[in-house]
């Protein structure tokens, strides 16, 4: 996974999600596609770079909100990592698979992040319903998800895996 | 597929997660008690990321406005007919507010301290919650500005909540309806108490309210000013909406419906710290 193309997948969301998504809500519910990032990471990846993008893209969102710094980072890297290991011997011959894994992924982080946020002391769950979060959001990533993955396998690879190897989508 | 995948139960894999975890874990614990360590870091990452930020603002605004422009039809012709009940509802209580804005004319006379005597700096709300789990609006002034935490912030309507956070050129703030947020307010008999938010919807509650306390529907409720807090006296809260019985003992306790447009696209700072 090229660092410099990871980053810039991270930045273009970041960017994405404070200036687009951040503006659209159903019943109070924001979308939230830095965790997708997280999740579909550790889908094509594997746990170690899911935990990786799941921390990166956590803290650059970390940095604009007002909750401590390292909340969703904390929790990202870990549905990152989760979503990794549980997706581990997932048959991938269909372009259905990382729709669902990013959505179940999502609406597990977000109920871990309302759960350890409260349990932290924040507001997470005096806000809009869960239940609109958790599907908003879900819906959303779904919706996403195949651009997601666009760029996450372009951060994959690099102009030498360009030349050695056939691109990460080709099946 | 044609990259291999590290198998999660490989050492590396544990160690980068527990690496990662552990200074997820260490920025939490610097910045979870809000004695703010790490702000002047989170000020230079978003003063750094603001140019990025406004490309994408001047990108994606007029994509959001044709959505809602598309979408929102239900929702404006909802709040239309919710204007035309308030207005109705508003030409009753003429006489009302008649007689309390003498009443509170008089007092600012005696007391000497008004809103107009305290300076306040006028600011537009440029973001509204980031995530699900924020009930705050960013505003577009800061730390340059004089802006400090817990100063007051008001619309035309009434008190809108306080200052959170305060970068550079940036501040957050918190709604009242938050649970976090305080307010010390007067009663329309003159008795003081403290309002205090019960999340997004919903109106502010007040507690340990006697029997003898003279309290109606519709009466308007205002800051106290008192209590070593920032917000000055005689800002209008909202109107109790509801009032409860006492039970067993138990204080009643009156429900405050929030005046202000949380909605608001301009709002005002009052520019004044609360005692330390």
């Amino acid at each position: 996974m090229s660092p410099a193309r990871t980053a810039a997948v991270v930045v273009g969301a970041l960017v994405l999600q404070l200036s687009l998504f951040s503006r659209f809500s159903y019943d109070g519910a924001v979308p939230d596609v830095m965790i997708m990032l997280a999740v579909l990471a550790g889908y094509l990846a594997g746990p170690e770079r899911g935990a990786i993008v799941g921390f990166a893209s956590g803290l650059a969102i970390d940095i604009f909100l007002s909750t401590p710094l390292g909340l969703s980072a904390l929790i990202y890297t870990i549905v990152g990592y989760l979503t990794g290991v549980a997706t581990v011997g997932m048959v991938r011959n269909s372009h259905l698979v990382p729709v669902l894994v990013a959505a179940l992924g999502s609406a597990v982080g977000m109920l871990v992040y309302a759960l350890v946020g409260a349990v932290l002391g924040q507001p997470t769950l005096e806000g809009p319903p869960l239940a609109a979060i958790v599907v908003f959001v879900s819906a959303v990533n779904a919706a996403f998800a195949p651009l997601a993955i666009r760029a996450l396998a372009w951060a994959r690879t690099d102009s030498r895996d360009h030349r050695r190897h056939q691109p990460f989508l080709a099946r | 597929m044609a990259y291999p995948r590290r198998s999660s139960r490989s050492p590396r894999s544990r160690f980068t997660l527990g690496l990662l975890l552990l200074t997820a874990v260490t920025l939490l614990a610097m910045d979870l008690p809000g004695t703010g360590p790490l702000d002047p870091v989170r000020s230079a990452a978003t003063a750094l990321f603001r140019p990025v930020r406004a490309l994408g603002d001047a990108i994606f605004e007029p994509i959001s406005n044709g959505w809602k422009g598309a979408f929102g039809y239900g929702d404006l012709r909802d709040e239309n007919d919710d204007l035309r009940r308030q207005l109705e509802d508003r030409k009753g209580q003429d006489a009302e507010i008649t007689r309390l804005e003498a009443e509170l004319a008089e007092q600012r006379k005696i007391s000497g301290v008004t809103i107009e005597d305290t300076p306040t700096i006028t600011a537009e709300v440029v973001s509204g919650p980031l995530t699900s789990f924020e009930q705050t609006v960013q505003i577009n002034i800061g730390s340059d500005d004089g802006v400090k935490r817990g100063m007051a912030v008001v619309t035309g309507s009434g008190v809108l909540g306080r200052v959170a956070d305060v970068r550079g050129s940036t501040a957050t703030v918190e709604l009242l309806t938050e649970t976090s947020v305080s307010i010390g307010v007067r009663l329309r008999n003159g008795d003081l108490a403290l309002a205090r938010g019960q999340g997004q919807g919903q109106p502010l509650r007040v507690t340990g309210i006697e029997d003898g306390t003279r309290v109606r529907e519709n009466d308007f409720v205002f800051t106290s000013g008192i209590d070593r807090t920032a917000f000055p006296k005689d800002l209008l809260v909202g109107k109790v909406s509801s009032v409860g019985e006492s039970v067993d003992g138990i204080p009643r306790a009156i429900e405050i419906e929030p005046s202000a447009d949380l909605t608001s696209r301009y709002v005002k700072v009052v520019l004044r710290e609360a005692p330390r």
